[in-house]
């Protein structure tokens, strides 16, 4: 089910005055099974899929605690997590090259091919989050299966994220949710925030990136240029609107998810990009991996958190699929924030004598830059693509990049400077941000009426722009 | 939780109010539209003896006011650049839905692409858009765009497209001037147009037809037999050999009652180059030729088969 359509919007509203119609204890179960039947509308068998690893997880989880077999359990319980992942996302990239070599007649692509893995990515790290946090003792086992399975199959989020902790998620189903008018509200005002970033920007930069990626060879210079500035903002839209969605439901349930994004591009530099885009994942691979890695080897000194950095930022690229332009991408962060560790305090030095808004904007705008190079091994179908696209780089004629009208495009980069600016705004200016929020959630008529009629906009938009479905970008993981 | 609900009630109502505003929007986009073809169609203002459908070939190399003025029969070109067959069934649907059946339709075919896939091609969703206000339009268009009928019984938005909000009235651009008739043939070429003849056999790859494409092409030939429309497929010329394995997988597929007209291939200004606006499009001079000589085939079709009082 396209979560962008008005069956699915509609479905959720009403689902909201039915979860608070229900007395507490029946809400988690309510919401449970309105997860399951959303995924079943992707499929069956991914519906069983999903119930029988959450199961497998949550046997795990139970018995992990006992202090004879936790070793054996916890090791086992990784080892199914991984290998389903590696099963259904890294068949291609792995097992299959292995057996072609071994002159072994089997294709295991099949088994995604029957399941269809929808989020398969994103409630893994869910899992096994879960398991280790249990194993070192940081959070009691789940005791009830159906809270379990709502932590796994949670609607708004079982796409696309954000990656959620189970010591975060689960003690909120066990507190008494009374309905509240404004948190809904918020919810809802989110959920617009982000139907508009998705279907109003995001969608309508989809034909300019895919143009140019399906025929790198063909498109101008001046074109691939375009695009790989565009890319970041398209991105960001794509995603950020799914998040704000995600926790516009949940927050009208009652819930709240891990942040995902905290105003990425006012980052001055990749360590703090990456601490303000997309979080949720950033930050289960620094706990789970850069933490326990670096704790793992300390003896070596420095070396092992220089190790621990580069096989997290490589771990990191390869979850975002099976290909050499992934693990290049995640390599490629990994030596921006060694770069930006260890030259720190030259930098300081040489920067501290420029202007503070000279510096910042300066670090800002380097920033953009090397995020949207990045970005070319992320959109860029295989690591060939990549270089086609940079050795049309150094060149700097053609035309504009094709797919969408002149003024449609307007439009939109008029949306994404009105957006930016507040950012702007919220970050740098932070009194006049707040100034217009007072306004803007006052309860006097007039600004009442002045929001309606924005919201009146605003769904006009997004009716009118969501013609057609565009797949959210981190639908694929 | 009742104060809440009757907010967002009261929020919808208001919005409800504010979506009809925009049945102005749908009124001037069809307004503003300058090729006008499918609303006359919508309205059963198109009650011709002869239609033509078909895609930027039928449009460009026949004339519909020449084969009018010869035989004497209402005639009326109905082909869309860049349509696919997709898109010529819905035009003939629309056609026998809303007007008189026509006794003739030339079903013009694209060499070899016609069942192919082909991306230049598509079911030209940008020609159903500014006729939203019909609900016939945009009941097709929810079909192509996931948008949900029942969504678009109460909501005018949910009909509606980006595009429709561009009203300001449109002009034909030099390539898509559309006469009279319909047609909209091609005088002027470009300078730097250089095409090159393929001669020889091309094999026409029947395993990479489109299920879709089949299906509507055989609906074409059932909505003509199912209201006594003599279909005629047409094979207009192209600056390559003609490919007998693809006129032969047409015919396969259209079974009997159809009737077929391949361009005379031995007629040599079809292997000039000048003749040619690009690889599959006659220029004017060329289109006339060939309009005379598919007017003379159909003449003898009227006489001999048909037998049609002109």
């Amino acid at each position: 089910m396209d979560i962008t359509s008005l069956y699915f919007l509609s479905f959720s509203v009403i689902s909201i005055f039915i979860y608070y119609l229900l007395k507490n204890e029946y809400r988690v179960l309510f919401l449970t099974l309105l997860s399951c039947g959303f995924i079943a509308t992707y499929s069956y068998v991914l519906l069983i899929y999903v119930i029988a690893y959450s199961f497998i997880n949550y046997i795990i989880g139970l018995k992990i605690p006992n202090q004879r077999i936790k070793r054996i359990l916890f090791t086992t319980g990784i080892v199914i997590n991984l290998t389903q992942l590696l099963l259904l996302k890294y068949v291609s990239f792995t097992i299959n090259p292995l057996f072609d070599l071994l002159k072994i007649d089997l294709d295991f692509t099949v088994i995604s091919k029957i399941i269809i893995p929808v989020g398969v990515s994103f409630f893994t790290l869910q899992g096994i989050g879960y398991l280790v946090n249990v194993n070192l003792g940081w959070e009691k086992p789940e005791r009830n299966f159906i809270n379990f399975l709502l932590y796994i199959s949670f609607f708004p989020r079982f796409l696309s994220g954000p990656i959620d902790r189970s010591n975060h998620f689960l003690p909120q189903l066990s507190l008494n949710k009374s309905f509240d008018g404004q948190k809904i509200a918020e919810g809802f005002r989110l959920v617009l925030f982000g139907l508009f970033k998705k279907v109003a920007i995001a969608n309508q930069l989809v034909p300019i990136v895919n143009m140019a990626y399906a025929n790198i060879e063909h498109s101008s210079e001046f074109s691939l240029w375009a695009v790989m500035l565009i890319q970041p903002l398209y991105l960001y839209f794509d995603f950020s609107g799914y998040t704000d969605i995600a926790f516009g439901f949940a927050r009208a349930y009652g819930l709240e998810l891990r942040p995902n994004f905290n105003r990425p591009f006012m980052s001055e530099n990749m360590t703090e990009f990456w601490k303000r885009f997309h979080i949720s994942l950033s930050s289960w691979f620094h706990d789970y991996i850069f933490i326990r890695t670096s704790y793992r080897y300390r003896k070596w000194g420095r070396k092992a958190s220089n190790f621990a950095l580069f096989l997290t930022w490589v771990l990191f690229g390869i979850w975002h699929g099976a290909g050499w332009n992934f693990m290049l991408l995640g390599f490629l962060q990994a030596i921006a924030i060694y770069y930006e560790f260890s030259t720190k305090r030259l930098r300081v030095r040489i920067f501290s004598k420029l202007p503070d808004i000279f510096r910042i904007w300066l670090g800002r705008i380097c920033t953009y830059l090397f995020y949207s190079t990045a970005l070319v091994f992320f959109f860029a179908p295989d690591i060939d693509s990549v270089f086609a696209f940079f050795s049309k780089l150094p060149l700097l004629s053609g035309t504009l990049p094709g797919g969408v009208r002149d003024e449609i495009f307007l439009l939109v980069m008029i949306f994404i400077s009105v957006i930016l600016i507040f950012e702007i705004l919220k970050h740098d200016f932070g009194n006049i941000f707040d100034k217009i929020e007072f306004y803007w959630l006052s309860k006097k008529n007039t600004f009442r009426i002045v929001r309606w009629a924005i919201y009146c906009i605003l769904i006009t938009i997004i009716i009118v722009f969501n013609s057609e479905v565009q797949q959210f970008i981190y639908f694929q993981f | 939780m009742g104060k809440f609900a009757l907010k967002l009630l009261l929020f919808a109502v208001i919005f409800l109010i504010f979506d009809k505003l925009f049945i102005i929007v749908a009124h001037f986009s069809a307004e503003a539209e300058a090729d006008k073809r499918l609303e006359y169609l919508v309205n059963g203002e198109v009650n011709k003896d002869i239609i033509i459908v078909g895609s930027s070939t039928g449009s460009r190399d026949i004339l519909a006011s020449q084969i009018e003025d010869a035989t004497g029969l209402s005639t009326y070109n109905l082909c869309y650049p860049g349509s696919n067959v997709v898109f010529h069934e819905f035009i003939m649907r629309t056609l026998v839905k809303y007007n008189e059946p026509p006794e003739i339709a030339l079903l013009v075919v694209d060499d070899y692409v016609e069942l192919l896939y082909d991306e230049s091609i598509i079911f030209r969703r940008d020609r159903l858009y500014p006729l939203v206000k019909y609900e016939y339009i945009w009941k097709e268009l929810s079909e192509w765009e996931d948008r949900d009928k029942m969504f678009s019984s109460f909501l005018v938005l949910n009909r509606l497209n980006k595009y429709n909000f561009d009203i300001r009235p449109k002009k034909f651009t030099p390539i898509d001037t559309i006469q009279e008739c319909g047609s909209m043939p091609i005088s002027w070429k470009p300078d730097d147009m250089d095409i090159d003849y393929v001669s020889g056999e091309r094999l026409y790859p029947k395993d990479e037809e489109l299920p879709e494409k089949v299906e509507a092409y055989k609906r074409i030939i059932e909505t003509c037999k199912t209201n006594n429309i003599n279909l005629v497929v047409v094979f207009p010329p192209v600056y390559q050999d003609h490919s007998i394995s693809f006129e032969n997988r047409i015919r396969e597929l259209s079974g009997d009652g159809v009737y077929f007209y391949v361009y005379n291939t031995e007629n040599p200004i079809y292997k000039i180059e000048e003749n040619y606006f690009d690889e599959t499009h006659l220029m004017q001079s060329a289109a006339i030729e060939f309009t005379g000589e598919l007017i003379a085939y159909l003449d003898t079709l009227i006489e001999n088969e048909l037998k049609i009082e002109n």
